[in-house]
């Protein structure tokens, strides 16, 4: 039918209206997609990539430790481990729905807890050659699985409800609730990190500082932003809660280690019967392993989970992780670019140190880096139905690197043996380089105890033992030297010309600080060295170890000699050896504000403030031995020091000459400390040994220490060690240096086999 | 007859059809092929693709459209707008049958009784029942004469209700959505006053809380509930349409690379989801594109409305827009979590017999209306 002109324009104007609302709705779909794929891209495109990327970690093999004659200390070996996967445990009833919504993940309800039974049950006749009582190991791993996924479901449950109280206007909940979803504090403290790291000049540590403060910014306005707009904190917290929902479920599908280190066989048994017990896998891994024994245990350390639970921490600790990663490098690039920030996270938050083994202590703790190797990794892409489609990216592992210590087992043995049964600690080394031969400290312990599953009598000897068995007291035991550290005085006395090779001093027994003195220093012999020994000489003060002499001899030369002479020998700072951990223990200060007199003479025989190391005592005797060469101390075979002139120390031929015929009087004079160790000529030929005793007050209510520090042989030196005995009831020369036969006879047979074998 | 020949009838066409309609239809069309045939990829028990065989069906479906749209266009719409009551009841009964017929041959998914089964076809009639309602409605408002009072809104009301509680009934909560803004548009543009078209608005506001919590079944209410509150765990369609959305950022993953779609996270992804394969793989350039491919398709019949004086065609035309338009907001909105999840399709895009000949007959009709928008004589003198 027509329609009328003015009809007409009044549909015209309908018209526009109509325009108007079908030109805003699309501009409003527009505006839709803009927020969804522009300013929200980036978020959706990690959780599609959170819901299709399953990443496995490919574990590297921990490189082996071996002696420099090329007995094994520490190994990697292959391990199968029997595991079992929570969500294969839910009944079918619950699994109609989408298998990812996290809607079926729960934990198991009574009826479903039963089924370990099964389990149980089919483990103990398919694991019964291999293990005993396997349903106790399965069950209590089982039971706390399920306290675990108990936790994490009601974790996100109580986020659920907060969420929701939060939603409906409570300013607390919603205030607790950024409190938890913040990652401001994690990003500042790594910021934190980083900014004082020693490493933060240079570039890649700045560009690192740089995105994480872009970061912490973005981080702290999204924050700031939640806690003023409902519709931000909604939809915030709405990812968070599903990001908490989503690893909850991968931590639901992840298996769990229930036994360890199984059979090849039962490999097979079980893998041929996954159709029946489906929950059931076998995955293979590497298991560290110390066949010697408790050979050079000290220095080797062990390996030990690395105690970071973030699964418990919720990666509240994460700052402390990424310390802990970079201090290893832990992954390495490829696989931090493959991951993505925020995959990183996951994985080191998740699965990294999650059953992951780190060095603890010893070499194993101190060249990680180089024994770990690098981790590597696969992504799988999978579909819906959880099967893998592809690969997405493969990063082989790099397996680690084999390290070769300059300990000789041989000597190790003996040094071991030595000490046997007491406290204390020996060091053996090569003059010619400052390689260590040997080093031990009693008691001991064997790693291997540590690495395995331990009894309660195993902790009651490590962990609960007032001798303290994993204390490598060799590196971080610290002693006062007592007499062993008048070689040093007397290399000072004769080099300051305080005194000289034919200087006497009177020993009466106790030395007068002055007239007025009522407490005098003591010397050893309280009645003097009498008879015959009227006023000594150094050789004589060296060889009846005479402490009025050396009381005489520290007052001439005043504690500032003292104190830099003592630092050349290396007291007060580390050996070398700080790749093992050593301690630099503690040399007097000459600046120190007080000085008595008292303390200088005491510090002249080695007591008073003066703590050191075992190896200290071991380098220092080295350098008597050498000639003077204070070699940095060595333990890697392949670090051997090459520039001898950087390390001599300004002492003439004839000084050392005066103080090592002293020193050979020690052993085989008629009044020598030591002349009953049966260390001399007539023991031990060629090989006969010079040293020092030193007998050192721990003060009041303490036993003594007993030492003894000396090279070997006393003529042309090859080897230098030092011995230190705690809680001695006799004298270093009695106490310490009888036990040091059978290691010189081990040098010695270990040595010249050494040198055949190098003609 | 105005039927003359075949040959004469498509100068005709040729003449007076608005060929940038044609072009943004068979444009969507490509989109749709695409689209489907990205989202048919799947992975067996291997890991391996296979392609089911939609965007075949499809294109047969297309084929099919195209000749029902040129025969629609043989004839004018004013002689074609007569046989509408025998669709109309025809369609009737067929909604009617399916309340008596469960089992066979309607067949029933997801709680809902919707289709018919033909042969290995699934036909679902109230996608048909949409258009037959329109041209009723079309037809109805074209002769009413004289003051439009609120006695006249009981016809209108008549034509739509009746359908609409059989199509409520299946249920099929979108399709009976859709009929209430056709309807107001339709009474809108045929002079009905402004102030009664506000009062049916009204009403309808009014009446939702109460249909929301009498009729509504419990899956529909979870799926409003889970659109404005998205923390609900039935929302998984509706999180994983955005999360493909979104991933696919300004220029998308590629033509078969979304991740979504290959591996299976996105539901329903050749038919309801489609936009989110779309957006997926082609991102916000291709995404809004094909948003502004539709303003483009509804802006070109509403300004070939200048020309049409008959108010029967007018009608028809802004209802089959209203039609077609609703459908895409609903639809494209659902994927974007801005509008609660429904059965509604997109119209040309999604996969489906039945949405794809109901969108064409609905196209060809308004198409119709331009073709012929001019006197009878005129158009014979210019041919």
């Amino acid at each position: 039918m027509a329609v009328t002109r003015s009809e007409h324009h009044k549909f015209d104007n309908r018209l526009r209206y109509l325009y108007w609302i079908i030109a805003s709705a699309h501009v409003l779909l527009i505006c839709g997609l803009g927020y969804l794929q522009l300013l929200y891209g980036g978020d959706y495109l990690e959780r599609a990539d959170d819901s299709r990327l399953v990443e496995h970690l490919l574990a590297p093999k921990r490189g082996i430790i071996k002696t420099s004659d090329g007995i094994v200390l520490a190994e990697t070996i292959d391990s199968f481990d029997t595991r079992l996967c929570y969500y294969e445990f839910y009944s079918p009833k619950n699994e109609k729905d989408f298998p990812n919504t996290g809607s079926d993940v729960r934990p198991l309800d009574e009826d479903e807890l039963s089924a370990i039974d099964r389990y149980v049950n089919a483990a103990e006749s398919l694991l019964r050659a291999d293990k005993q009582e396997v349903s106790e190991e399965i069950r209590s791993a089982f039971e706390k699985m399920h306290g675990r996924v108990q936790g994490k479901y009601e974790e996100v449950q109580e986020l659920r409800i907060l969420r929701e109280l939060s939603l409906s206007g409570d300013a607390g909940a919603r205030e607790r609730f950024i409190a938890t979803m913040s990652r401001v504090e994690r990003f500042r403290s790594r910021l934190n990190y980083f900014e004082h790291s020693e490493l933060s000049n240079t570039q890649e540590i700045a560009e690192k500082i740089f995105r994480l403060r872009e970061l912490l910014d973005k981080e702290e306005e999204i924050m700031s932003l939640c806690a003023s707009d409902v519709g931000m904190f909604g939809r915030q917290s709405f990812l968070f809660i599903e990001k908490k929902k989503s690893d909850f479920v991968d931590f639901v599908k992840n298996p769990f280690r229930v036994v360890q280190g199984i059979s090849f066989d039962a490999v097979i048994s079980i893998e041929s019967r996954l159709d029946e017990y489906p929950a059931f896998s076998v995955e293979s891994t590497y298991r560290r392993s110390y066949p010697s024994g408790d050979l050079a245990a000290h220095v080797i350390g062990y390996v030990d989970d690395l105690n970071v639970d973030l699964e418990d921490e919720g990666l509240s600790n994460f700052a402390a992780v990424f310390e802990e990663r970079e201090r290893h490098g832990f992954v390495p690039d490829e696989v931090e670019k493959a991951l993505g920030e925020a995959r990183l996270r996951k994985f080191i938050g998740g699965y990294v140190f999650h059953n992951e083994l780190a060095g603890m202590t010893g070499i194993e703790r101190y060249n990680e880096f180089t024994l770990r190797g690098n981790w590597g990794v696969k992504i799988n892409e999978r579909d819906v139905r959880g099967r893998v489609h592809q690969n997405y990216c493969e990063i082989l592992p790099k397996n680690g690197d084999e390290l070769t210590l300059s300990i000789q087992s041989e000597i190790q043995k003996a040094a071991q043996h030595a000490i046997d049964g007491r406290k204390g600690a020996i060091v053996v080394v090569d003059v010619s380089d400052g390689r260590i031969l040997a080093i031990a400290s009693a008691p001991t312990y064997c790693p291997q105890n540590i690495v395995e599953p331990m009894d309660d009598k195993t902790i009651g000897y490590l962990y609960q033992n007032d001798s303290l068995p994993m204390l490598n007291r060799a590196m971080k035991g610290l002693y006062p030297p007592g007499s062993i550290f008048k070689m040093v005085t007397a290399i000072a006395a004769l080099e300051e010309g305080v005194i000289d090779s034919g200087t006497t001093i009177p020993c009466s027994g106790s030395y007068r600080l002055s007239q007025m003195d009522r407490n005098p220093a003591r010397c050893a012999h309280i009645y003097g060295h009498g008879p015959g020994f009227e006023r000594l000489n150094l050789e004589q003060a060296i060889e009846t170890s005479c402490n009025v002499f050396f009381y005489d001899v520290s007052r001439r030369l005043g504690n500032e000699a003292l104190s830099t002479w003592s630092s050349m020998f290396g007291m007060g700072a580390r050996t070398g050896l700080e790749s093992s951990g050593e301690y630099s223990g503690n040399n007097p200060n000459s600046n120190k504000d007080t000085w008595f007199l008292g303390d200088q003479i005491k510090f002249g025989i080695g007591q008073f403030d003066l703590l050191v190391t075992p190896v200290q005592m071991a380098r220092m005797t080295m350098a008597v031995a050498n000639g003077g060469n204070l070699y940095p101390l060595t333990i890697l075979e392949n670090e051997k020091t090459d520039s001898v002139d950087h390390y001599r120390l300004p002492i003439s031929e004839e000084s050392l000459n005066a103080v090592k015929r002293g020193l050979v009087d020690v052993v085989e004079g008629r009044h020598g400390t030591a002349n009953r160790a049966r260390l001399g000529r007539q023991y031990l030929g060629e090989w006969s040994v010079a040293g020092k005793t030193g007998t050192a007050q721990r003060g009041a209510g303490r036993m003594n220490l007993a030492w003894f520090a000396g090279y070997a042989p006393a003529n042309d030196p090859r080897i230098a060690f030092a011995i230190v005995l705690e809680d001695t009831r006799t004298s270093g020369g009695e106490d310490a240096a009888t036990r040091l036969c059978d290691v010189v006879v081990a040098a010695r047979r270990a040595l010249s086999d050494d040198g055949s074998r190098q003609q | 007859m105005i039927i003359n020949n075949v040959k004469t009838q498509f100068k005709l066409i040729h003449g007076e059809i608005d060929y940038k309609i044609v072009f943004v239809v068979l444009a969507l069309f490509a989109i749709g092929v695409t689209n489907i045939f990205s989202a048919s990829t799947r992975l067996n028990e291997d890991g391996e693709y296979f392609y089911l065989s939609f965007w075949y069906k499809q294109i047969q479906f297309i084929a099919l459209s195209v000749f029902l749209v040129l025969l629609i266009l043989m004839v004018p719409y004013n002689h074609l707008l007569r046989l509408r009551w025998w669709f109309y009841v025809g369609l009737m009964a067929m909604l009617a049958g399916l309340l008596v017929l469960k089992g066979f041959p309607a067949v029933t998914r997801g709680g809902a009784t919707r289709w018919y089964s033909v042969g290995s076809f699934l036909f679902q009639p109230s996608e048909c029942m949409k258009i037959a309602v329109v041209c009723a409605l079309a037809s109805h408002l074209g002769k009413l004469r004289g003051e439009k009072t609120l006695v006249s809104l009981v016809g209108p009301a008549l034509i739509v209700g009746i359908p609409w509680v059989f199509i409520a009934l299946e249920p099929d909560l979108g399709t009976s959505l859709v009929l209430f803004p056709v309807t107001l548009a339709s009474l809108y543009i045929a002079e009905f006053k402004t102030k009664h078209v506000l009062w049916i608005l009204g009403a309808i506001g009014a009446a939702t809380p109460i249909a929301f919590f009498f009729i509504l079944k419990p899956y529909q209410r979870d799926r409003i509930f889970g659109f404005l509150n998205p923390t609900i765990e039935n929302n998984y369609q509706l999180i994983q349409s955005q999360i493909a959305v979104g991933s696919g950022q300004l220029t998308g993953k590629g033509f078969r690379e979304g991740t979504q779609n290959i591996l299976g996270f996105l539901p329903e992804r050749h038919t309801d989801f489609i936009f989110s394969v779309l957006s997926e793989e082609w991102g916000f350039i291709g995404g809004s594109l094909t948003i502004l491919l539709f303003l483009c398709l509804f802006f070109l019949f509403m300004k070939n409305l200048d020309g049409i004086r008959d108010m029967s065609g007018r009608v028809l035309v802004i209802g089959i827009v209203t039609l077609l338009f609703t459908q895409t907001i609903v639809n494209i909105g659902m994927t974007l979590g801005m509008m609660p999840i429904t059965g509604l399709t997109l119209p040309f895009v999604s996969y489906g017999g039945s949405s794809l000949l109901s969108c064409s007959i609905g196209i060809g009709l308004a198409l119709n209306v331009i073709v012929y928008r001019r006197p009878r004589e005129r158009i014979f003198e210019s041919v």
